[in-house]
């Protein structure tokens, strides 16, 4: 899937092919998205912090040391820029009341009343608490994976971690969610399994 | 077969499709035979459905491509170049021409034109006029002049005296050159004087006292219409007249010789040379009486000063000390100088001392004798301010102490100077 190696994309970018940059943003962005949302928090907030990141990114190119590890100096910037982000509007965001997560709900269920629509909204938080409960290390992997589908190829050259390190970290962050979820949802069944499937 | 804590391990992994070939078929078996694990992924699988499920609403939907390409910044262009060359240079698999033989040729190229260089340098720089003295002490009119060149110039107390220049002393005017060694000439009136260096000079017309360093290695030779002299260090006086040349000697020991014979002489002789004859009739003589002309005048002290701090008058020594002390406008009386005694028995070297207030001008001078040093059990000289000088309302005294050059080579750094009143 990767025809060229991201280090040959950094090298035409520094000698001005804009393609090849775009190559990089669509290679990256729901990586850079997905850390932006872990930081941010907020659909359109996370977009803009992740379009920020490239911008920065572009900019500093030629500072980047080790075109080969291209994925892990985007991480860092996307992190800097999301700090700023939040910096910049943190305070802003304290006094604001929280919008409430834009949802989708299935038709099916909104007929059932407002009963049904509540407990997908519960099942929902339930997930975000599990996710922040789980150790600092595990969240970031686990967000790539979960909101973006991303390959654990894909999350070890973003993070800079090891492809085994991933599906270790993967793998017991998965156990624990289990539990988590587990303990919030007794009444777990097969029907849930069946829905997601289809 | 697999034990089901392994198997628990490759849950995660095979949900996500990420398990090998061979891990997914040991999985698959082994599910197929234990419940326990079936069941396992059974409820690993509905898990990972609800994350996803619960997090697709957050999905990126739109490209952000376009709108990042659309309003793409400017690069920093300051490190981009510099950081070209490290990627090339860091680029692997690049062709043989880059690799080697591009490097190759790039030190060969640098080597061939250190080459060129080198054989075009200058083999040596020669000045065409050498500095070898210093002039410092002037009355009267003195002219000078380069060697094939009728331009005559006046010349000043601290005027550079440069190798084969001729000076030539008017009606009643002297002067003294102070040559590197330091060697002092002083040029009696109607005197035509070349210095072809610092340690040889031509006298065509006149008269001249000669204060010569010792140099153990070089002679210092003064020629003459009617004969030639050699010294090594000495005192002594040079006179050429029509009839031929007087040399008379006050300190030390005169080679003189002229085209037949020679002849040595010693403290307290004259002879007389004259052309062509065999001349060389020693006579004794009051050196001192006879020399009385020249020890009239005395060298400008700021002109020997500088002399003295800027020639390098032996190779192996030449640190000037500078001192500087608060007098607080007290009236001194002494000035004293305190070093460490050395384990040298002999072959110190002396010093000058020169005294000047906070504008630079010279109070007076002194000398330390290169003996003082040889005592071991001293280790402070101190050197009254002569009669007549006062030293009154200054508030700082600038001491420079410079080694004389004439006598050893041992140099005495001096750890305090300090200034006495009564």
């Amino acid at each position: 899937m990767h025809s060229a190696k991201d280090a040959e994309l950094v090298f035409r970018c520094l000698q001005g092919d804009t393609d090849a940059f775009a190559e990089l943003v669509r290679r990256y962005q729901s990586a850079v998205y997905a850390t932006a949302y872990y930081y941010v928090g907020r659909y359109h907030a996370a977009e803009d912090v992740a379009q920020e990141a490239f911008w920065a990114a572009y900019r500093s190119m030629p500072n980047l040391k080790e075109p080969d590890k291209f994925g892990v100096w985007l991480k860092e910037i996307t992190t800097r820029t999301a700090a700023n982000w939040l910096r910049r509007n943190g305070p802003r965001l304290r006094h604001e009341t929280p919008l409430p997560q834009r949802r989708t709900v299935p038709f099916e269920i909104a007929r059932q009343g407002p009963t049904g629509t509540s407990e997908i909204i519960d099942r929902h938080e339930n997930v975000q608490r599990a996710i922040d409960a789980l150790p600092e290390r595990y969240r970031l992997p686990v967000i790539l994976r979960y909101l973006q589908e991303l390959s654990y190829e894909e999350i070890s050259r973003f993070t800079g971690e090891s492809r085994d390190e991933i599906r270790g970290i993967l793998h017991r962050a998965g156990r624990q969610l289990r539990e988590l979820l587990a303990d919030a949802d007794t009444t777990e069944d097969d029907a849930q399994w069946h829905r997601a499937r289809k | 077969m697999a034990s089901c804590a392994q198997i628990e391990s490759f849950l995660q992994a095979y949900i996500d499709g990420e398990l090998s070939q061979a891990e997914k078929v040991i999985l698959e078996q082994h599910i197929a035979e234990c419940r326990m694990c079936d069941a396992l992924l059974k409820r690993q699988k509905a898990n990972a459905a609800l994350l996803f499920e619960s997090l697709s609403e957050q999905r990126l939907r739109e490209d952000l491509t376009p709108v990042v390409m659309a309003h793409l910044p400017e690069m920093d262009h300051d490190y981009r170049r510099s950081h070209e060359v490290t990627l090339r240079a860091k680029q692997r698999g690049r062709s043989l021409f880059f690799r080697v033989i591009m490097p190759v040729f790039a030190a060969a190229a640098v080597l061939l034109v250190g080459a060129a260089v080198l054989y075009t340098w200058p083999k040596t720089y020669t000045p065409v006029h050498r500095e070898v003295g210093m002039v410092t002490y002037q009355q009267g009119k003195v002219l000078r002049s380069r060697e094939n060149s009728t331009d005559r110039m006046p010349t000043l107390v601290q005027t550079v005296v440069q190798a084969d220049e001729r000076f030539e002393t008017a009606e009643n005017a002297v002067l003294i050159i102070g040559l590197v060694g330091p060697s002092y000439v002083k040029l009696h009136e109607n005197t035509r004087l070349k210095v072809e260096h610092e340690r040889e000079l031509s006298l065509e017309r006149g008269r001249i006292w000669l204060k010569v360093s010792n140099n153990d290695r070089a002679y210092f030779r003064v020629f003459t219409p009617s004969g030639d002299i050699t010294v090594f260090g000495t005192v002594f006086d040079v006179h050429v007249t029509d009839r031929g040349t007087t040399v008379t000697v006050a300190e030390g020991t005169v080679q003189v010789e002229n085209e037949r014979t020679f002849t040595v002489l010693h403290s307290g002789e004259q002879v007389e040379l004259m052309p062509g004859r065999k001349p060389l009739r020693k006579v004794a003589v009051d050196a001192h009486t006879l020399m009385a002309w020249a020890s009239g005048f005395h060298s400008d002290p700021q002109a020997e000063r500088m002399f003295l701090a800027n020639f390098p008058h032996s190779e192996r020594i030449r640190a000037e000390q500078v001192f500087v002390v608060d007098v607080r406008r007290h009236v001194v009386h002494a000035i004293t100088f305190e070093w460490r005694p050395d384990a040298f028995e002999d072959n110190h070297c002396g010093y000058h001392i020169f005294v000047s207030d906070e504008h630079m001008n010279q109070l007076f001078t002194g000398y330390i004798d290169a003996r003082v040093f040889e005592n071991k059990e001293k280790h402070i000289y101190e050197l009254p301010v002569p009669e007549g000088v006062s030293i009154v309302g200054k508030s700082i005294l600038h001491i420079n102490v410079i080694p004389d050059g004439a006598s050893g080579v041992i140099e005495t750094p001096f750890i305090e100077v300090a200034a006495l009143s009564m």
